[in-house]
This record gives C-alpha cells, structure tokens and sequence, in this order.
C-alpha cells in the first residue's frame, strides 16, 4: 500500500520525523518496499487568477495578461493561447527558480513582464507542455503553488500482512504506528452532523444469505459540475492513482483515507425506488465501468435496481450506471461484504481491485456508516449547494469483540521473555480492555477492528512488538535427541555418497526444472522406463507451452546437453539427483527421485587412465552398479531395453532379479531423439537410476581375512562369440574352490590369432589359504582341477 | 703411507673438493667420504702425521686439520641432502618445471546450490537436528489447511500455487512447511529436525524462480521459546557469514506462526552503508520464521497448551546468491559449465 507521509500527519494533527515513521512501521511489522521523496522542482511560484487578457501592441502571437494574487496585480507577457479570464494559473514571479533556471523581470517586445505562466512541464509536475498548466475552479488564489500541491511529500510503499485489512488505509496505518508508539489513537475525521434535507428515497432489500451483512445507501442531489481539487488530484496520483472525476476521486479519497470501499452510482440511471443485494443469479455477462465485458461465475454478490445488475459488490461497478461529469444526482454505496465470496469471484475473474483486495482482507464492520458521513462532509466542503439525504441503511454494522484469556506465565514462557505485570498492562491496554478476573490470568476484550487477535499466542506477538524484537534475550534450546526420529527420517546418506562419487569421476550436477512440453515427451517417443504412468499436467504452468512434468530426468538433461554443447564442449559429464512424476494405475499422482546421467566423450581420462578408454556404454554401467551397490540392492540383471529413445540395441535396463523391477536404464541416445531436442551432436550416453523409496539400512560386519601370501594364475580362456560373461561368471561361482579367494576378469578381446566367431576371457585367480602358506604344487592342483570343471560345464577351452 | 706434512693439506682438500664435485650417487658419495674422513682415510693419516711434527708447529696445524675436517663434512652433508632430493647443483639446469599444472584428476562439481544446502544443513546438524524430506506433489491440505491457510484466505496470495489437473487439487508444494506436518504426523513430539527441498511458485524474474530451494526446521519440546529461535538463528547466521554478521528480527506474518518474525543480515556487500544489493536498507532479508501456530500443532493431533517451538524457513538460493555474489537467480538453472565450473 501506498502511503502519503502529508496525509498521515494531517490526521494525526502532528508531524513525525522520516526516520522516526521508518523505524515504527519496522517495529510493526510492516515491511517498507520503497521511500519516494516528492519534492517541488520550483521556488517562488505562486497561484494567481487571471483578471484580464489584452493583446500585445508589438507582437500577434502574444498577449498582455494582468494577474492578481495575494491582493496586488501582476502584468505577464504570454505566449500560450489556452488562458482566459478568470482562471487560476502557476505564475512564476522575479526571483522564482523552475528546475533550476532563475525567472527575472524583462521586457519582452518592448513591454515589461513581471514574471511567467508556467506549463506543468516548465514546473517538473509532468510532462504535459501543451499551453499554461489551468488549476482547477476554487484553487485558492495567492498561495505558494507547493501547498497549493501538497508539497513536499514522501510516499512509502508498505507491505501490510493479509491478516491486518484494518491497516490497509491511512488512518488504520496511522493508529498502528501511534499503537507502537505509546500515543493515544487517531480520531476518524467525521462530521458529526450534517444538514440532511430528509431521508433517502431508497429503498435496500438484502436477500437472506446474499453475502452482505450491512449496507449505506445515500441520496446526494442539486450537484454541479465539479473539478477535482488541486490537492486532491495530486495526492492521488501521488499515490499510484488516476484522477478521474471528482466522484470516483472523492471515493477513492475516503478509501485510501479510512479504508472504507464506496461507490457511485448516477441516480438517475438507476430504476425503481429499490436496491437489492442477491447472490443466487446464475453465470452471466456484465459490462463494467472500466468498459470491459465480464462473464461472472455463479455465487457472485450482486447489486441490483428494479430492472437488474448494476454493480458487481464489492468489485466493481456497472457501465451503465457509472457518474459522469454530467451527473446530478448520486446514490453512494457503503457497504460490508463477505470476504471469501468476493474473494471467490475477484479470483475467478483474475480481477483484483482497490474494493476486492480490501474486502478480501476484512474492511471494519462500523466503518461503512462513518465512511459515508466523511464522504457527504468532504461533499459539503466543495459544492456546498449540495443537497443531502439522510442515509438509508439496512443489516447491522455491529462488531463482535474477542475476549482473550491471557496467563502471564503462559506467554511468558512462550515468549523467553520476563513481564512485570504493570509492563503487560500498559501494553495489553492499547489492544482493548483488561478484565481483571480470577487469580490464573485476566481477559483482554480487543478492540473491534483487531480481528486477528484471538488467541493468546496473538497476544504474545503484540507484546513482542511493543518491547521490540531487537530487545529479545537470545537462548538456545536443549536438543531434542531423538533416536527414533534419526532412525526413520535418515535417508540422506545414499544421495550424500552418489554425489560425492559422481564428483569424483569428473560429473558436473547440475539443477533443473520439472516442466517439459508435449514436443519433447512425443520426442522421447512413450520413454517412461520406471513406469510412472501417463503423465501430470499443471492447470496454470508458467508458460503455456510446458505444461507437464517429466517422468524421466531425460526430459531435463538433454535441456542441460543444449546449453552444454552450444558451449562448444566436445565433452558433456553432467549429473542430477530430483523427482519425477507420474500417476499410478489407480490415477493416484505419484513421485520418485532418480539420478540422472548424460555422458558425452567418456569418462575423464586422468581417472581412467587406460591405453584403450572404455567404452562409454560399459562405463555407465560401472557407475549404475556401483551406485546400486550404495543402495545395498541384491542381486539385479541387465537385459536389453527397446524403444525409440535408444540406438538400437544400445538401451539396456537392469532389474533387480528377485522382483524384476527396473531399478535403472542406460545406453546410448539416438540420433531422431537427439534431433527432437534440437542438438546437433552423436554420442550421447543418458543413465538413470531410480532411488528406493525407504533406504535399506547398511550394515557391514567384519570377515576374517587371509594373512598369508596369495598365489596368483591367469587363465586365458576362448569361449565362443555368443557366450556372454555373464555365463562364465555363473560358470566361477558354480565350481568356485574353497582356495579361490578371489577373481577378476581383465581382458576380453576378439581377431588376432583369435579365431573368427571366437573371444578371448583373461582371468586373474587369486588362492589363498586361511591357515598357511600355499605352496605351488598345492596352488597347480586347485587350479588346473577348477580349470577342468569350467571346461567341462562350457564350450570353453584353455587357450594355449 | 707417509704422513702428509702440513703444506700439502691445502692440495689434499682442494681434490677432496673436485672429487666431491664430480659425484653422482649417494653409493659414490659414501665410499668417497670413507675414503677422505674414514678411521683408515686420508684426514686420519695425516692427524696420525701430526705427531711427527715439531712441538711449536704441532699445535697451529691441528687446527688446520680440525677445520678441514669440519668444513669437509659440512660439505658431504650438503652434498648428501642434493643428491636425496634429487636437485641439481645448479638450479638453472633443473629438469622439473614446478610452475607447470600439476595433472590432478578431473574432478567434477556439485551444483552451487548443492554446496549452499550442504552447509545449511551441516550446521543444523550440530545443533542437533534431523534431516527429513517430504514429497513436491502436495496435497492442499499438508501444504495450506493443516497450515492455518484455510481456502478463500487472503495469504494464499503469498505463494503463487502450480495446480496439476485432474488430481483432486495435487500441487507442487509451495514451501517446505508441509514437511513440518508430515514429521509430527508420523513421529509425533518432541520434533527437531530439517527439511531440505525443491519448492514451486508461479514466478520468474531475476529474482524469482518457479522452482527454488527450501530449508525448512522445525523444533518442537515442553518450553522451546521465542527468545530460543531467536538464540538459534542468530547462531545459524554467525556461522554462516561469519561472527561479524550483525543479525536484526523484525515482526512479520505467516498464517503458520504466531508471533512470526524476519530475520535480516547487515548487508554483506556494503557493511551496511546502502547499496544497490539491500536496496540501501543496509539489511538483506534471509529468512522467516516464528513460534508454530497452535492451530498447526492441533491439526497435528499435538497439545499446544503442552508442547511449543519454533519454525522457520531459509531460501537456499538467496543464501547463495548473498554468500557466492550472484545477481541473477536464472544463472543457477540455466547449468551454464563456465558458471558450474566456478564453484
């Protein structure tokens, strides 16, 4: 909200110093967005009517203008030809600075000009430079043009919390800064008696449950043409709002002044003796005064005359029977709605307006009738030929009050904080009433426009306010050791281990959005390798063309693998661990976190430094098992993966053997996938690992090991193209002796010496013994014996 | 051997010194030093000579020889430590050029934000707390009602929501308070834990992401205080910007803590001068934070006239971008590799 630091003081009655009104609305809590300084750009200028024009002897384009102002007579020469006798100007007299630029006396064609009319622009007010700025009838003549202005002025842009609507206006703002203070409250600026010339001929009918508990509804008739008054036209804008006319602008006025929304209708438009307040009119159209055309939803409060729609409550008015400068008669609407209703309407509409976003918040129920004397006071003041009808008023604008028990103890120990009780009640009295009861405590009845407080932990808050939350003892709790909660909730470690792992082997993670567009799931071709599900969709996505969210962190990496390669990197090592969504059979949404990996020109070389690098194909494999190995995962399998997002037969997925979930997919992206997302590279290697849901717990416990000296033999098998490692692996644990403490496969090779349709296995054995030292003989024996059994159960042989 | 007489000692040491240049291996420096300094070398022979010489002279060519000897050990001891460390004599024949990059692994890097978390959680940790983690697909009533955020209440309006369709009003969650519930809902109290995560607004600007870091606490117990949160988080930014950061807690509003506060660091950039960064504030906003309502304690099933504590909620990111320097919140999605590279 806008705050004007002028209209802020004028209600007090008193000035504040800046800094003074900077620190209260911190201590309040009402977040200062910004401080704008209106200062005049111009010294000396003053207001003078124009008493007569004359033409200049010496010169066709200018005229002789003879001015008054503070009971002497000026004659300016002029060059604008907008003046006419009878208006109120800027006149800049001898010695006067506008933006800088000193006005002296001079002779202009020979005859001499004791000062100059001014244009908004020479003055810095706006840009508008067309002709001499004409101050609207009734600015007071003889006055320096900055109080004719309001000026000096500092605007504040605070943020008000959405539980204070009662803040939303600058008296509300004002009684929380003098709360804070200590001073007494504000009195609203209202007439206490105003000459009515007999009761408004309105009548208002509220239909039962139509979402207004209270409405003001009054007769104002005889009206002129009136302007806006200077300072009220710049006050508003000022303040963020247009002038319009001076009914929309005086209305404007009491809401920023008071808080109170009213409107205006031009009684003449109007039909019938009757307003009606009603919300069970069904969807239908509605043309507002901002000249658009609405379709309102059901549940919408309605005002109505006899013939229909006139104004949607509490949001906006009706075309039709808007206040034009031509009105003569209005008919002002005061009014409480429901907060949620309109609140309801405004949302589905997409339209928040000064009215909706205050009812939303909650305007006081007493305010509308006093809003409504302030507004025919104002009235009165400017166009005192006005006739006023006494306000015709129906539903009630009483306001329950909250009666808080407070147990000083209680906040105390909420708060950390000691109170004498003398120091509370000082406090707690600016907020309502104190009844003192029974010993345990007393009763605070708040005032009626704190609807926010209603418990005692409100309470503890405004006390916190008033002593100043800089002023808090600062303690720090016992812990909580809870073993129970460190057992359930850690499942950090296995994501803390894969990073760390992944880092070390040269990946970069990287951090991406969820949203993905339908181009790209069509471009993934169906891909969905954990079986998410069709995929979910946001209602309101930020851009209209990514409206889902990605069942594969493929989705987002090969996003990454763009920006990656127009950064002219040949090599691409990037990593993420984040969730993806889907909908399970039943159509429940469902969520999981996976890794993600996208490899571009192998693994980095210092790592893996070998003659020949691996391939990246069996390298991602590595890493998905030993990422499966942190989550302590039993036996899996890889088998081949079809499907269009993968070259074929370079898609693999592994499952886990006993339930044949996937628990992670690899292999190589194909070219029309890498097409699809625009990148213009080949070689691309994406890897996902899919996260269990509950962590099995690791547990590790010691094995004896051998301590006396290992015996090692290689063995060179030839096995035939077709039989896959897999198989002699079986084949080792199968005949695996007693002595074989070890074995790992080194060397696979093919050509050569090497027969065609046949590949080489080179394995290295390791036997050891747990009780002495193996001799060669005992070594050969196992051996050869554990070579013969695989021969026999493979079409292998011994390469000699 | 014949002794040496005292004019040759001058020429003995002088080969000593050319042969002693001309070594290469420690082997060679050992047999030469036993052969010079040894019980059976040449410096023995000629201290065994000494006796020969005339009483008046005897005593000035000791000396001589005790010094020869001293200065000649030093130089093997020099020599020694050379050929060890393997360096030239002469530094401007050096073989190893150490201003050349020493060929490290290519290690990779974790995500700025990654790193920022990391280090948000790890002080937590000392303090106490456990980590935990809750779903991004929220239901409104974990991520509003249980909240105190019932429908149709203005404060909705502080988080712009990600609907998803056709899921029985399933969004992404706004923040990671719904965390808070889902803790005391499975464990119930006493509570102290973290809650690290991704939250979704429908927002974008330098500022602004749609999808952010969030780090969510929570510590529930008989009499945790205010005057607590305020002793924690004012212990939590010391660590974080170091002991000098001047920490300030003004009130502020959030429908799930009564009172609420926000937790302001003199701006790092300026030392609280004004600056472009704080707006010229002086303070940056870091966290929000306040006493759990008693209404989210009830939507728990917990007492709230017997247990209390606090909450509060750090953006990782403005974390980050304070404590890395970074100006623009899309640097961080954007996965540039020279931006990822620097961290």
């Amino acid at each position: 909200m806008l705050a004007s630091k002028g209209l802020l003081e004028r209600l007090a009655g008193f000035s504040i110093p800046l800094d003074r009104l900077e620190a209260t609305l911190m201590q309040a809590g009402f977040e200062l967005e910004n401080i704008q300084n209106f200062v005049p750009e111009f010294q000396g200028v003053v207001t003078a009517s124009i008493e007569e024009i004359r033409k200049h002897p010496n010169a066709d384009r200018l005229s002789l203008c003879r001015l008054r102002s503070n009971g002497r007579t000026f004659d300016v020469v002029c060059g604008a030809t907008n003046i006419h006798e009878g208006v109120v100007v800027p006149l800049a007299l001898e010695g006067a600075t506008l933006q800088g630029r000193t006005i002296s006396a001079a002779k202009i064609r020979g005859i001499a000009s004791e000062g100059m009319l001014c244009s908004q622009k020479e003055l810095g007010v706006s840009q508008e430079h067309e002709g001499i700025w004409l101050l609207p009838k009734g600015t007071p003549v003889g006055v320096p043009l900055e109080e004719a202005l309001g000026l000096p002025d500092v605007v504040f842009d605070v943020s008000i919390p959405p539980n204070r609507g009662d803040a939303l206006s600058h008296f509300g703002l004002l009684r929380e800064l003098l709360m804070i203070l200590g001073e007494p409250s504000p009195r609203l600026p209202v007439q206490e008696s105003l000459p009515f010339v007999g009761e408004t001929p309105v009548e208002i009918d509220l239909a039962e449950d139509c979402g207004c508990t209270g409405y003001v509804g009054t007769l104002l008739e005889n009206l002129e043409e009136i302007q806006t008054p200077l300072w009220l036209s710049r006050l508003l804008l000022r303040l963020g709002k247009r002038s319009v006319d001076f009914w929309v602008d005086l209305a404007n006025y009491v809401l920023l002044e008071v808080g109170q929304p009213l409107h205006t209708f031009d009684a003449d438009l109007l039909k019938g003796a009757k307003i009606h307040v009603r919300s069970d009119i069904g969807e239908r159209e509605f043309r507002a005064l901002d000249s658009r055309a609405y379709k309102i939803p059901k549940g919408a409060v309605w005002i109505l005359d006899e013939e229909g729609p006139v104004a949607l409550a509490g949001i906006i008015g009706g075309a039709d029977s808007m206040v034009t400068s031509s009105t003569r008669r209005v008919l002002l609407e005061a009014a409480r709605f429901d907060p949620i209703r309109i609140r309801k309407t405004a949302r589905e509409l997409r339209l928040t307006t000064d009215a909706s976003f205050r009812f939303e918040r909650g305007v006081e129920k007493e305010l509308a009738p006093l809003a409504t004397m302030r507004f025919l006071g104002l009235t009165l003041e400017e166009c005192p030929g006005v006739q006023l009808y006494r306000p015709s008023v129906a539903g009630d604008f009483q306001s329950p009050r909250t009666t808080v028990h407070i147990v000083l103890p209680k906040v105390e120990k909420l708060l950390g904080f000691p109170l004498s009780n003398e120091k509370a009640f000082d406090m707690l009295g600016r907020l309502g009433e104190i009844i003192e009861g029974p010993e345990s405590g007393f009763d605070l009845r708040v005032a009626s426009y704190r609807q926010d407080i209603q418990r005692p932990c409100d309470v503890a808050e405004e006390i916190a306010r008033f002593v100043g939350y800089g002023s808090f003892l600062q303690t720090m709790p016992k812990p909580v050791y809870s073993v129970a909660m460190e057992a359930t909730l850690a499942e950090l470690p296995v994501v803390v281990e894969t990073k760390a792992y992944l880092r070390a082997y040269g990946f970069c993670e990287v951090v991406t959005y969820p949203f993905s567009s339908r181009n790209m799931l069509e471009a993934l071709e169906g891909f969905d390798p954990f079986d998410m599900g069709s995929s979910l969709m946001l209602e309101n996505p930020l851009q209209a063309t990514d409206p889902y969210l990605r069942n594969t962190l493929a989705l987002s990496l090969m996003k990454v693998l763009r920006t990656h390669t127009g950064a002219a990197k040949d090599v691409v090592r990037c990593f993420e661990v984040a969730r993806i969504f889907g909908r399970s059979k039943e159509g429940k949404p469902s969520e999981r976190e996976t890794l993600g990996i996208l490899l571009k020109g192998g693994l980095a070389r210092a790592v893996w430094e070998r003659a020949v690098p691996l391939s990246p194909l069996q390298a991602l494999k590595g890493i998905a098992e030993n990422v499966l190995s942190f989550l302590c995962l039993s036996r899996s399998v890889v088998r081949p993966e079809s499907g269009l997002f993968w070259e074929a037969n370079r898609g693999f997925r592994i499952e886990e053997a006993a339930s044949g979930s996937p628990v992670a997919v690899f292999g190589e992206v194909s070219q029309k996938a890498l097409r699809a997302f625009d990148v213009k590279t080949k070689g691309v290697y994406f890897l996902e690992v899919l996260f269990p849901q509950v962590q099995k717990a690791r547990t590790t416990a010691y094995r004896p090991f051998g301590r006396f000296p290992a015996v090692l033999r290689d063995i060179s098998f030839v096995a035939p193209e077709q039989l896959a490692y897999q198989e002699l692996e079986d084949a080792i644990e199968r005949c695996r002796p007693e002595l074989l403490a070890a074995y790992e496969l080194f060397d696979v090779y093919q050509g050569g010496a090497i027969p065609p349709g046949f590949k080489v296995y080179n394995v290295r054995c390791t036997y050891q013994s747990m009780e002495r030292t193996l001799t060669d003989e005992e070594a050969n024996g196992v051996h050869f014996g554990f070579i013969e059994q695989l021969t026999q159960k493979l079409p292998i042989k011994l390469r000699t | 051997m014949q002794p040496e007489a005292p004019e040759r000692l001058e020429e003995l040491v002088a080969r000593a010194l050319e042969d002693l240049e001309s070594v290469k291996t420690i082997e060679a420096l050992d047999s030469l030093k036993t052969r010079l300094l040894g019980r059976k070398g040449l410096l023995a022979d000629a201290f065994a000579g000494m006796r020969m010489l005339p009483e008046d002279r005897r005593g000035r060519f000791g000396k001589q020889l005790n010094e020869a000897k001293a200065s000649m050990l030093e130089r093997f001891e020099a020599k020694k430590r050379q050929l060890e460390t393997g360096q030239k004599a002469n530094p401007s024949s050096s073989v190893l050029d150490v201003s050349l990059p020493g060929p490290l692994p290519q290690v990779g890097k974790l995500h700025p934000i990654s790193q920022v978390q990391d280090e948000i959680l790890a002080i937590f940790m000392q303090m106490g707390y456990s980590v935990a983690k809750g779903p991004e697909l929220e239901d409104d009533y974990h991520n509003f009602e249980a909240l105190n955020i019932p429908k149709h209440h203005p404060a909705r309006d502080m988080q712009d929501t990600f609907f998803v369709q056709d899921t029985g009003g399933f969004l992404l969650r706004t923040h990671t308070s719904p965390v808070q519930i889902r803790v005391m809902e499975r464990l119930g109290v006493p509570a102290q834990v973290v809650a690290p995560g991704r939250v979704y607004r429908r927002d974008l600007d330098p500022t602004h992401s749609p999808m952010f870091h969030q780090v969510e606490g929570l510590m529930i117990d008989k009499d945790v205080s205010f005057a607590d949160l305020i002793g924690t988080l004012d212990f939590f930014s010391k660590r974080f910007f170091g002991p000098d950061a001047a920490v300030r807690f003004r009130p502020s509003y959030f429908p799930f803590t009564e009172p609420s506060a926000e937790v302001d660091v003199r701006c790092i950039f300026c030392k609280g001068e004004g600056c472009r960064v704080c707006k010229n504030s002086g303070y940056l906003e870091v966290l929000g934070c306040g006493m759990v309502h008693p209404a989210v304690l009830e939507a728990c099933r917990v007492d709230p006239d017997a247990w209390q504590g606090f909450a509060f909620g750090l953006g990782v990111e403005r974390l980050a971008m304070l404590k890395l320097g970074i100006d623009d919140i899309r640097l961080f999605y954007e996965n540039h590799p020279s931006f990822l590279a620097q961290f």
